[in-house]
């Protein structure tokens, strides 16, 4: 089996509400999807996606995603796609890093691999484990009471994991604004709830060490991404009792080795493309078992087709290390991707129960390639 | 002063050979360039340089250089390139990362900095003299004799220090190469040793134990952290190159005893302003330091020898020149170039290379206020 053909596909993804910000004044409307398209000679294809959150929450932009895969899929023309982890290093030889232009090419192998086995992806990633996969939601950092109301309705519509926004600046309110923040988004909480207060790196260790202070001793919240880099989290690491789940700071293999061998964090976000591709989180998930870290499955943002990569991974994880799995539905709507059966309900999602990915992907949504390799059409 | 427009062009640089790295895994044959140019309200104008050494040398590439400049270009416009430490935070504000695409625009602003004020960039940095920086050769991966004659072609261009590269899948082949190298360098000739991150740390033991040579060892394995535990087990002195990006990562290196030198090069630190500091902190902790840049014309390579020139002389290695590669001179002659085995930085105001824009074309893109 050989892939003859890639075609790069845009499209824009509206944010539910008004703007989602983040630490740091950062405010988005909208996300710049790319969207990827691997066709083989038989007949078979498979889709990826790669949505950055802004050009500002990593060094990833979407121009830059474009940009990269005009190095990546001439490289993959000709390879079976089956055969994922030669793909990757036909990737790295064709360009160094840039783990965010991979993940599309990567996430469609997988997509193909599985039709051509008549798998879902979760059964080639392992195998999957019955039951729902439990959500968690992104409540994005605002005043006090609009985020216990915004818990609350994520709490309704079935969400029993939730990752609050926090990092208030000096000028807005500090450590004492985010710490009503995080009492105020549990206030509420029932029993099984997870809670992640994620200052997305926007806290000095001082800050977190008084928003720590400021917090009940008896507070059960793991801190997410605290600080933004390695040296910070180490020196906050040493004087802070409360867990720390590091997420940004956590791309490469080598950035796993690095925390364990540091014990920085006690748990990764894995981010699908922010990792590189499910062949990347998939390892990367296997370090964090072997060191005994817990993970949370979720992705930059996305439609439809970036839930259903994570999914398929947080179906496969075992569940006494998974600390919920992202919905981008709760962050975008978009109608390029369809992931039937991917459904929220009883606490939870499952990946769908179909070959590959299992997504429709609507071709009249997406318009025309922007970017086409290979074979003509 | 704002800034009122960028432009930039590609030029798609042809080496005069090819060129191998690592062992021989990564070949390089043209170099893909974005020059850019600054203008003003207030009528001058700078340029910068931004040439990855192909895609796989460090995560950096062409097309990358260009989809950044179109991102930060909202950003950039409307700053006062006279002021390049408030611009690379603006730009750092815009898009994280990408130090391989804002060093072009770090550098046009200190050339405009430097009009402005009428002094070379030279002087900025902190040099009494527009003092010639020695200069070093590259010596591509091959079998030893080979290596030993582009040695003495570059002896015969007037290159006193040479840059040979190792990390071969045989490490014997290695071993081998180091002790013959050593014994053809003529007195007051040196070399280094780059491996281009090749070797295991197990491999790295296992040559360097087994020679007397003394020749520094650049970048013998892939992480920081696998070439600190060489460092600490070794008598060679380790520079590092490609592991080095941001001011935390030079902490971290001295921090652990990982190496006694680096390489600064602008276009993988993220410009001149950030090299500078780069630099300084260096200097502070005994480090010794090659400047250079990655890749490019006679344009990036004069942005570093402006630098070097002004870095004091204990703590300053040599420098290469990547225009010294390239098939054709699309500056004309201009800047920084070989006499005699050194290069001096230009003594006009600013960077002191103006390319020609009727040879460059029209530009591939262009921003305006």
């Amino acid at each position: 089996m050989k892939i003859a053909r890639v075609e790069v596909y845009h499209a824009s993804l509206p944010y539910v509400g008004e703007a989602y910000q983040l630490s740091g004044g950062r405010a988005y409307r909208s996300f710049d999807a790319t969207i990827v398209r691997v066709r083989t000679e038989c007949g078979l294809e498979g889709w990826g996606e790669s949505t950055p959150f802004g050009p500002t929450y990593i060094p990833a932009h979407a121009r830059g995603v474009r940009a990269g895969l005009e190095e990546i899929a001439p490289a993959v023309i000709g390879l079976d796609p089956r055969k994922t982890d030669r793909v990757y290093d036909a990737m790295d030889k064709a360009l160094a890093g840039h783990a965010h232009v991979k993940t599309p090419v990567d996430v469609a192998c997988w997509d193909v691999f599985g039709k051509s086995a008549g798998m879902a992806v979760c059964d080639l990633l392992g195998g999957r484990i019955d039951g729902p996969v439990a959500l968690i939601s992104s409540i994005p950092a605002a005043d006090p009471q609009e985020m216990r109301e915004n818990v609350a309705e994520h709490r309704a519509r079935g969400f029993r994991a939730h990752s609050v926004k926090i990092g208030a600046d000096e000028n807005a309110g500090g450590p004492a604004l985010d710490a009503e923040r995080v009492a105020a988004s549990l206030a509420d909480r029932r029993s099984g709830e997870f809670f992640l207060a994620d200052a997305n790196g926007g806290l000095t260790p001082e800050q977190m060490l008084r928003l720590d202070a400021a917090l009940p001793r008896d507070l059960d919240i793991v801190f997410e991404a605290p600080c933004a880099s390695l040296a910070e989290t180490a020196r906050l690491r040493s004087r802070l009792r409360r867990p720390i789940l590091l997420d940004e700071l956590a791309q490469s293999d080598a950035d796993i080795a690095l925390i364990i061998q540091q014990d920085l964090a006690d748990g990764v976000g894995l981010k699908i493309s922010k990792q590189g591709g499910l062949t990347r989180a998939r390892a990367q998930l296997s370090m964090c078992r072997a060191a005994g870290l817990c993970v949370s499955v979720q992705d930059t943002v996305g439609s439809d087709l970036a839930f259903a990569a994570l999914l398929h991974l947080a179906q496969a994880t075992p569940r006494a290390m998974l600390r919920g799995a992202l919905d981008p539905r709760s962050i975008v709507r978009s109608p390029v991707a369809e992931a039937p059966g991917a459904r929220l309900s009883d606490g939870g999602a499952v990946a769908p129960d179909r070959p590959g990915l299992g997504v429709q992907v609507n071709l009249t949504a997406l318009g025309a390639p922007i970017a086409a390799y290979g074979e003509a059409a | 002063m704002k800034i009122t427009a960028i432009s930039y062009w590609r030029l798609d640089l042809l080496l005069s050979r090819p060129y191998r790295l690592s062992g021989g895994r990564l070949l390089f044959e043209r170099l893909d360039s974005t020059i850019l140019r600054l203008e003003t309200d207030a009528g001058l104008s700078g340029w910068g340089e931004a040439c990855p050494w192909g895609e796989t040398y460090l995560p950096a590439h062409g097309p990358g250089v260009r989809a950044a400049l179109q991102t930060l270009a909202p950003s950039v416009l409307g700053q006062d390139p006279r002021s390049p430490e408030a611009l690379c935070r603006t730009m750092d504000a815009a898009l994280p990362g990408h130090l391989y695409a804002k060093s072009a625009v770090d550098v046009a602003a200190w050339d405009i900095l430097g009009q402005f004020a009428g002094l070379p960039l030279w002087r900025l940095f902190g040099g009494v003299s527009p003092e010639p920086v020695a200069l070093n050769s590259s010596i591509a991966t091959g079998p030893a004799d080979e290596m030993i004659e582009r040695i003495a072609e570059a002896r015969a261009h007037g290159y006193r220090t040479h840059s040979a590269k190792l990390g071969g899948a045989d490490a014997s082949l290695d071993l081998a190469r180091i002790e013959a190298i050593d014994a053809a360098l003529r007195p007051g000739e040196s070399v280094t040793y780059d491996v281009n991150r090749a070797w295991t740390p197990a491999t790295a033991l296992q040559v360097l134990n087994a020679t007397a040579s003394r020749a520094w060892i650049e970048q013998p394995c892939e992480t920081l952290d696998e070439c600190r535990q060489v460092a600490a087990k070794v008598a060679q002195p380790v520079l590092l190159d490609e592991c080095l990006h941001t001011y935390a990562d030079h902490l971290a290196a001295w921090r652990t005893d990982a190496c006694l030198g680096a390489k600064v090069k602008p276009n993988r630190v993220g410009g001149l302003t950030k090299a500078k500091k780069i630099i300084d902190f260096a200097m502070s902790v005994g480090w010794r330091l090659h400047i250079e840049d990655v890749g490019g014309t006679a344009l990036a390579d004069t942005a570093a020898i402006h630098l070097a020139s002004a870095t004091p002389e204990p703590f300053r290695m040599a420098s290469w020149l990547a225009h010294a590669h390239l098939a054709d001179d699309p500056m004309d002659g201009q800047g920084a170039r070989n006499n005699s085995g050194f290069a001096a930085p230009p003594d006009a105001p600013g960077l002191g290379v103006r390319p020609d824009q009727a040879r460059l074309g029209p530009p591939a893109g262009e921003f305006r206020l």
